[in-house]
């Protein structure tokens, strides 16, 4: 039995899609640079379904999120050990609340998805990994309707949103699968100006939940990955990734 | 090579699928391999999150959103392991909310939903050239739907949609890379597509010129697909895709070889 320890340095993460931690020890080998190499390149794409994501805003009740994200990313993996990711891409959210008794919806979309992400093999026994992970960034530019009681109120909603969130994990490798289990703390803060209401601000409801995944690969240059959020979000993702 | 394409009526952004399909699966059931002609089926179920829609001749402006959930079975011939022919039989719905502002300045809020109604498809896609593990593909669909709205609401109060109809067409071509990695098979293409949908007629207003029709076409004609198949080569296979810049979808589907 081997076992490593890696030290964990906290880095910020998001309201985002999470993957498998230990991705960076399953694909072993990649398409052009030798497994010899202490460096390699991966890149990725992943698509994100975020079914309700729970917010507090003051004076607003019962604020709900519901939206599609797509981003791409640029994987810098080292040791395989160690990730450190640039994450671009762009989506859609659709923000229900309450005030008062009046009914308020936007419906925003486009704009920049970015963000960073770390992702660190902690310990490794065998084919079980534990590992540790942060993201943090955020989405500019948002644009689109609002509405109060089902009527067009405002030209254009702009909204951003910055988020941070950090978590651990455990992997275990079982043939082509790696199942993951772990639990992440976030934290996201919206902005949203040009409302009849003038400025709105929502953060999160709640700041720790678990989630859930499975990778599927030969360990050879390319992965498949499905993830599932839940408490803090309900949310499904789906993701690939290939080694240079 | 050839393609399967009608003239424009009603359809949606559709699927593009790994260009790689002809060949993907080597073994099937019945059919023995050299056979020089067999068949497939399989399910496909395409879900897009927002179609990217414009509306054109009643009025201006953005589909603030367009919504589309189908679930189809789709029958393929394939020929010499290097085209395929297909057609995609479903069900489908539509969800639509858009903003139109009327000749006396005000702004209103149209939301439409239908039900599950027929939509269907033909298509084919060949395989151009094959290089190694990689292959380069080029595809073409059409696909129809014509729906009944369930509800429809103007500025939230709800409005009959009796004797209305949604039509949608769409035909695309798709051009795709693809490079074999053992079981994997991911892909990478460019599309580009021609949507076109017309509502009516209702007895309120829905457009910009005081009509209760209104036609939306698609924003951006060109959009990009990557996806990934799972097949060891023989029965089956599995896919997922998603699509960018022209729409937000994804899909899942499965064939299995006879």
């Amino acid at each position: 039995m081997r076992s490593r320890f890696y030290f964990l340095f906290a880095l910020k993460a998001l309201a985002a899609p999470i993957g498998n931690p230990a991705s960076s020890a399953i694909l072993q080998e990649g398409l052009l640079i030798s497994d010899t190499v202490w460096t390699q390149p991966r890149v990725g794409f992943f698509e994100d379904f975020t079914l309700n994501h729970r917010l507090v805003g003051s004076s607003l009740k019962n604020v709900s999120l519901e939206g599609t994200s797509i981003v791409g990313s640029l994987v810098w993996s080292m040791f395989e050990r160690l990730d450190i990711a640039l994450l671009l891409g762009s989506g859609q959210n659709t923000f229900r609340m309450m005030q008062g008794t009046k009914a308020l919806e936007t419906r925003v979309s486009g704009g920049l998805i970015w963000y960073g992400e770390g992702k660190l093999i902690l310990l490794e026994v065998q084919d079980t990994t534990f590992s540790a992970f942060g993201e943090a960034g955020g989405w500019d530019w948002m644009t689109g309707p609002f509405y109060a009681d089902d009527r067009p109120v405002a030209s254009n909603a702009h909204l951003k949103m910055r988020f941070w969130e950090t978590g651990v994990a455990l992997s275990q490798q079982i043939g082509f699968f790696s199942p993951y289990l772990g639990v992440v703390v976030m934290h996201s803060r919206w902005k949203m100006d040009h409302t009849s209401l003038g400025i709105l601000r929502f953060h999160q409801k709640y700041p720790v939940g678990p989630f859930l995944g499975c990778t599927l690969s030969k360990g050879v240059k390319i992965l498949l990955n499905i993830e599932w959020r839940g408490w803090v979000e309900n949310a499904l993702a789906l993701s690939g990734e290939v080694r240079f | 090579m050839i393609a399967v394409f009608i003239a424009a009526s009603p359809l949606w952004a559709a699927p593009v699928g790994d260009p790689a399909y002809p060949q993907l699966i080597r073994q099937g059931f019945f059919i023995p391999q050299s056979s020089c002609i067999d068949g497939r089926s399989g399910y496909e179920g395409d879900f897009v999150s927002d179609a990217r829609l414009e509306q054109y001749k009643q009025g201006v402006g953005r589909v603030d959103s367009y919504q589309q959930d189908t679930n189809s079975g789709t029958v393929t011939i394939n020929i010499v392991n290097r085209l395929d022919l297909y057609t995609i039989l479903g069900s489908s719905r539509a969800q639509a909310d858009w903003r139109f502002t009327d000749t006396s300045g005000e702004v209103h809020r149209i939301e439409l939903e239908t039900l599950y109604d027929f939509l269907w498809g033909l298509g084919a896609r060949a395989i151009l050239y094959e290089w190694g593990q990689i292959c380069l593909g080029l595809g073409g669909r059409y696909e129809h739907a014509k729906y009944d709205p369930v509800w429809m609401t103007v500025d939230g109060l709800t409005k009959s949609t009796g004797g209305t109809r949604l039509h949608w067409c769409e035909w695309q071509m798709d051009l795709d890379l693809s490079y074999t990695i053992d079981l994997f098979t991911p892909y990478v293409g460019v599309k580009y597509s021609n949507v076109r949908a017309k509502v009516g007629t209702f007895s309120t207003p829905i457009a910009g010129n005081d009509t209760g029709t209104n036609s939306f076409k698609n924003r951006t004609p060109v959009g990009i697909c990557i996806g990934c198949s799972l097949s060891t080569g023989k029965y089956f296979f599995l896919n997922v895709e998603g699509r960018l810049v022209d729409e937000e979808a994804v899909t899942i589907s499965g064939d299995f070889r006879f």
